[in-house]
């Protein structure tokens, strides 16, 4: 079990969604804590995280410009610019807070699909603005762990405006 | 200790396997002013160009696509404008407000300033309508390595460039200096294309419409070769 017992109060079993509900919001705790190599934990080996561009939420990074499109190795070093002083746009690091809402289960060819909204806050140097959009967490059962295969940030914003980039984790 | 801009990005491409050492001489190519506030540098494409210039970051799978690309480019233009589009990295400055940046990658930037603390930029990515889809996947991929708001770069550009923002309103300051290369032929790594901007920039608000915009060094050769 995840901490946070998810169990039912008559110590029944969980349900999925009790179980898929946890890890957001833990994950979300590890992000807002910027605790990101246990984030990263959480990934399977082939892993992805896509951020399509606010002007096209449907982007294909195969033939469409995107934000953020990294595999596992594009990721770590993601993560390692983070924890560098060198990552300038985030060092030092935002304050962050995530809201997630709206959760919504699907399975499908043994992989749990989850969407769900998101209001992430960033906060830094006087800029006080959140990202508005949904995830989509594509999830595998590896050895009775939950692992992110695909996970996926799309914007509903317009433009970037606030904050002039994706410097943080979405 | 000096900061090395752009250094995740660096390390990252390192991790690759991928040798950047030569991106610190890649800069000594002249600078060029075009008047009216255009400039343009050029320096030595090291880290790959998706138009015909190879790298490992364009992956394995395109070398002989790139190859090829680059054969078709000298049979049309000839060995020497051929080597000059494939394996020459340029970024121009059309004044005002349009960037090309044609690097590892194409892309085309526009700024607004809106007011005194707020600058909307628009880029986009440029690339050939019949370019492989193999080859369209890297070079997209490789745009999100450096550029863009998501990349390893371009956001630590724009907090430098928002630092200097709110350094300048303390006021204490009367001057930005940008003299770096003024007393010799300036190369790519001057400030020479900063100093044409704000030279006609400067001239269009001050009611002196077109100005010279050239280096002193420059103008004294121009002087004495009239």
């Amino acid at each position: 079990m995840p901490e946070g017992s998810s169990a039912g109060n008559d110590g029944s079993a969980p349900t999925l969604r009790a179980v898929v509900e946890e890890f957001l919001y833990r994950e979300a705790a590890l992000l807002d804590a910027w605790r990101l190599d246990e984030w990263l934990a959480l990934f399977t080996a082939d892993g992805k995280y896509l951020v399509p561009t606010t002007d096209l939420p449907d982007g294909d990074p195969r033939k469409d410009l995107v934000f953020i499109d990294d595999d596992m190795v594009r990721l770590r070093a993601r993560v390692e610019r983070l924890k560098s002083r060198h990552g300038h746009r985030e060092y030092p690091s935002s304050r962050t807070r995530r809201f997630i809402s709206n959760i919504r289960i699907k399975v499908e060819d043994g992989a749990i699909v989850v969407t769900s909204s998101f209001l992430v806050y960033r906060f830094r140097l006087g800029e006080s603005s959140p990202y508005v959009g949904w995830y989509e967490h594509r999830l595998k059962q590896i050895d009775g762990e939950l692992k992110i295969q695909h996970r996926k940030a799309v914007l509903d914003q317009e433009a970037l405006n606030e904050h002039g980039a994706v410097s943080i984790i979405l | 200790m000096p900061i090395r801009p752009n250094k995740t990005y660096f390390e990252y491409v390192n991790s690759l396997g991928i040798n950047t050492s030569g991106v610190q001489t890649a800069f000594s190519r002249p600078a060029l002013v075009l008047g009216n506030g255009h400039a343009v540098e050029e320096h030595d494409g090291i880290r790959g160009r998706p138009i015909a210039r190879w790298s490992p970051l364009f992956g394995e799978e395109n070398k002989e696509e790139i190859a090829a690309i680059r054969a078709g480019l000298v049979r049309k233009f000839g060995e020497q404008k051929a080597r000059h589009m494939a394996d020459i990295s340029r970024n121009l400055l059309v004044y005002p407000n349009l960037l090309i940046i044609d690097t590892i990658d194409i892309t085309v930037r526009i700024f607004w300033p809106l007011a005194p603390d707020l600058m909307d930029v628009t880029a986009w990515q440029l690339a050939p309508r019949e370019e492989k889809p193999e080859l369209l996947a890297r070079r997209l991929d490789n745009f999100l390595t450096f550029h863009g708001p998501g990349g390893f770069a371009t956001p630590d550009d724009v907090e430098a460039i928002e630092s200097c923002q709110a350094g300048y309103k303390a006021e204490g300051v009367e001057w930005s200096e940008l003299s770096r290369g003024m007393h010799r032929e300036a190369i790519a790594e001057d400030e020479l294309q900063l100093r044409a901007f704000w030279r006609q920039w400067f001239g269009h608000l001050s009611g002196l419409g077109h100005v010279e915009t050239n280096d002193p060094v420059i103008r004294k050769r121009a002087a004495i070769a009239r």
